[in-house]
């Protein structure tokens, strides 16, 4: 009897393809929202992932969330280092910053000042532990020289919104259109012409900022935070962030000279357990000693999105979004499934006439919409994962994330939808009067 | 009340076997004001090996007759044996059981699966008793075959005439030789020379020792092709005659029991 309900449900391609379009259209769509909620939720937490290295954050107990920073005196860092169990604990800020940038406005010939609000990330001066990944171009060492800074390659759009820096995809070409931004060409020039190494490419004209070739380094272009040079000497890989500020790395000693200067300006303390410690373990014992609250990594992650889940009206927003996905799909999904049945009747009703039961009847229809499930939800899925893909990667707008539990839930999803869609169906056939057949 | 049966000779009854006995079937519809009473206590014996025609006025019960007699409709009063099963007192799924089995339908408007091709739609009995598929497809296209629709099994039923579809659902009807043939207006959809050619086939294909055919109708020109016919009107039958217009009785004169001959 299988075989004749796929034959039925398929008889008519126009209308099986309806069908399983309105089930795909939900399936697509609770994917596609729920893999963007997702990835803000990752978003959220980003720079907890990205700084590495550490087993253990350790803050202000009243922390609630990455960026909800609580600055502890930089004495803290000496009492947490005392906890039994660390093998080393370094410091780190975390804050924003206001950085400054000068273009030449190629219309007046002009300096123009541009304002940035900036994510500073301090790392320790001599470990840099919590560093970036990988690195697009320079090296994490340079941020030993005077004045260095990193910034991340996503971060390149805010602070240079029109040049579409951060999709170019080679460190040679990105230092040239830098040149070309900022007009450091034109240093390069200079320095080409004195036989001196440069990274930047071409050379056009005579130096804005001539005492940077003294360097003879490939600094990229610099700004300026709390009235100081910054110099950005390399470019990382770093997840994009819920708020997609550019994010700076420097040295923990360098970043308290980037933003105003505060009695407390240390933000984190980044804990590595000794071998053969408890991670837990070392955790109470510092929470209990210190009075400080301390975290692994995926703790405070978890704190990071639960507060985002509670605070925010996100998870309502998508969340609504969701559900009208699954009530529409619900409404297209059935209103075609049951005219569909409406106009089988006849046929059902003969079947009942040559002695099919309603168990068996409803087995048809249960495995009819069981098929247009199966198909509307690989076809939905495959559907959002392909417009995923499409806008993946650390550079994308989109945030986009797929986890496991969304292909289950998105699956639960659209097996309710068709228990839905085809109950009105199972109740006409299983209602319906064989007798039918006799009507003319 | 059932009307007093005329006072007639029983032609050659007794030489056959008694296939179908309907006795005082009664069946309402509705309640209170709303009641109608469709079938008001109707008794008629079906011999085996007879095409036994129903006619009548549309809304005198016919349609509700066939029903309650194929096993699809249930009775208020009366019961139906058909070859000595009481089909009346049988539950719900034993009577779904009975009818995969033991009957036959022919439908004024096919009923055809348009999805399938002819061969499978006259494959969908034996489907449904559970024959493996291609064997069940392979039989209905021999019977086809014997039907005059060798080269049309791959068809679709969009893509065959209406006589075609109503052979097509006759071989459906007789696939799993059922002991009950009940066909509905199987004409009414034809025009007269297909109609003629379909009754035809029936006759031919259906008609068996073992088999009772009973076909409604309002077509008075396939009448002469019934061996009895039955007259009903108001929820009751008024008259029985035989294939030459001669009336004989509702039901046999004397009790016969199922396997008599």
């Amino acid at each position: 009897m299988g075989w004749i309900a796929i034959k039925m449900l398929t008889g008519d391609r126009a209308k099986f393809a309806g069908i399983v379009f309105g089930v795909a259209f939900a399936a697509a769509l609770i994917m596609q929202q729920g893999s963007i909620f997702w990835g803000l939720m990752l978003r959220t937490s980003a720079q907890i992932y990205d700084l590495r290295g550490a087993d253990l954050w350790v803050m202000d107990p009243s922390v609630t969330f990455i960026d909800d920073v609580k600055p502890m005196l930089e004495r803290q860092l000496g009492i947490v280092r005392g906890v039994e169990g660390i093998e080393w604990a370094v410091p780190l800020y975390k804050g924003m910053a206001r950085a400054k940038l000068s273009f030449k406005d190629k219309a007046t010939g002009k300096r123009v000042d541009v304002i940035e609000q900036v994510i500073l990330i301090g790392l320790d001066d001599y470990s840099f532990v919590g560093e970036p990944a990988s690195m697009f171009t320079g090296d994490i060492e340079d941020l030993r020289r005077p004045h260095s800074v990193i910034v991340d390659r996503v971060g390149l759009r805010k602070l240079f919104p029109r040049q579409g820096l951060n999709m170019i995809e080679s460190p040679e070409a990105l230092k040239t259109a830098l040149s070309q931004a900022t007009g450091r060409n034109r240093a390069a020039v200079a320095m080409k012409a004195a036989g001196r190494p440069t990274a930047i490419e071409p050379p056009t004209t005579a130096p804005v900022l001539p005492e940077l070739e003294d360097q003879g380094t490939p600094v990229l272009f610099e700004m300026e935070m709390n009235e100081r040079r910054a110099e950005v000497v390399g470019i990382c890989n770093a997840t994009r962030t819920f708020q997609s500020n550019a994010i700076l790395y420097t040295t923990f000693s360098r970043a308290k000279e980037f933003v105003p200067r505060e009695r407390k300006l240390l933000s984190y303390v980044l804990v590595k357990v000794q071998p053969g410690q408890s991670v837990d373990a070392v955790a109470a014992r510092i929470k209990s000693q210190t009075g400080l609250a301390a975290l692994t990594t995926d703790q405070f992650v978890e704190k990071t999105i639960n507060y985002y889940l509670r605070f925010t009206g996100i998870p309502i927003n998508f969340m609504t979004t969701v559900i009208l996905g699954f009530f529409v799909g619900t409404a297209i999904a059935g209103q075609m499934f049951y005219s569909f049945t409406l106009e089988n009747i006849r046929q059902f009703g003969a079947l009942k006439a040559m002695g099919v039961g309603n168990l068996k009847i409803v087995g048809m229809v249960l495995l009819q919409a069981g098929l247009v499930g199966f198909l509307g939800y690989g076809l939905g899925v495959g559907g959002a994962t392909l417009f995923g893909m499409a806008n993946r990667g650390a550079n994308s707008e989109l945030a986009f994330y797929t986890h496991w539990y969304l292909l289950v839930l998105d699956a639960t999803a659209i097996a309710v939808i068709c228990v839905l869609a085809s109950l009105l169906s199972i109740l006409k056939v299983v209602l319906l009067e064989p007798a039918i057949v006799f009507r003319g | 009340m059932q009307p007093q049966q005329p006072e007639v000779e029983f032609p050659k009854m007794h030489a056959k076997r008694l296939a179908v006995r309907i006795s005082g079937i009664q069946k309402k519809f509705g309640k209170g004001e709303q009641t109608v009473m469709a079938l008001r206590g109707v008794s008629w014996d079906i011999a085996a090996q007879e095409v036994a025609m129903l006619v009548g006025p549309s809304g005198c019960g016919k349609t509700t007759l066939i029903s309650v007699v194929a096993g699809i409709l249930d009775a208020d009063v009366g019961s139906v044996t058909i070859f000595g099963d009481d089909i009346t007192a049988m539950r719900d799924r034993a009577k779904t059981r009975y009818r995969s089995h033991n009957v036959g339908f022919v439908f004024q408007q096919y009923n055809l699966l348009p999805a399938l091709s002819a061969a499978e739609n006259a494959a969908v009995p034996l489907i449904i008793q559970g024959v493996p598929r291609r064997k069940a497809i392979r039989e209905a296209a021999d019977l086809l075959g014997q039907l005059g629709l060798a080269k049309r099994t791959h068809a679709r039923p969009s893509q065959l005439s209406g006589g075609q579809q109503q052979r097509v659902a006759i071989a459906r009807a007789l696939i799993h030789k059922p002991k009950i043939l009940v066909c509905d207006e199987p004409t009414a959809a034809l025009d007269h020379e297909t109609g003629m050619i379909v009754m035809k086939l029936i006759r031919e294909m259906a008609v068996s020792a073992d088999r009772a055919v009973i076909v409604v109708t309002h077509d008075n020109r396939i009448f002469s092709m019934g061996d009895r016919v039955a007259h009903m009107d108001d929820g009751h039958i008024d008259s029985v005659v035989d294939g030459n217009g001669h009336p004989i009785p509702a039901t046999f004169a004397e009790p016969v029991h199922a396997g008599t001959t």
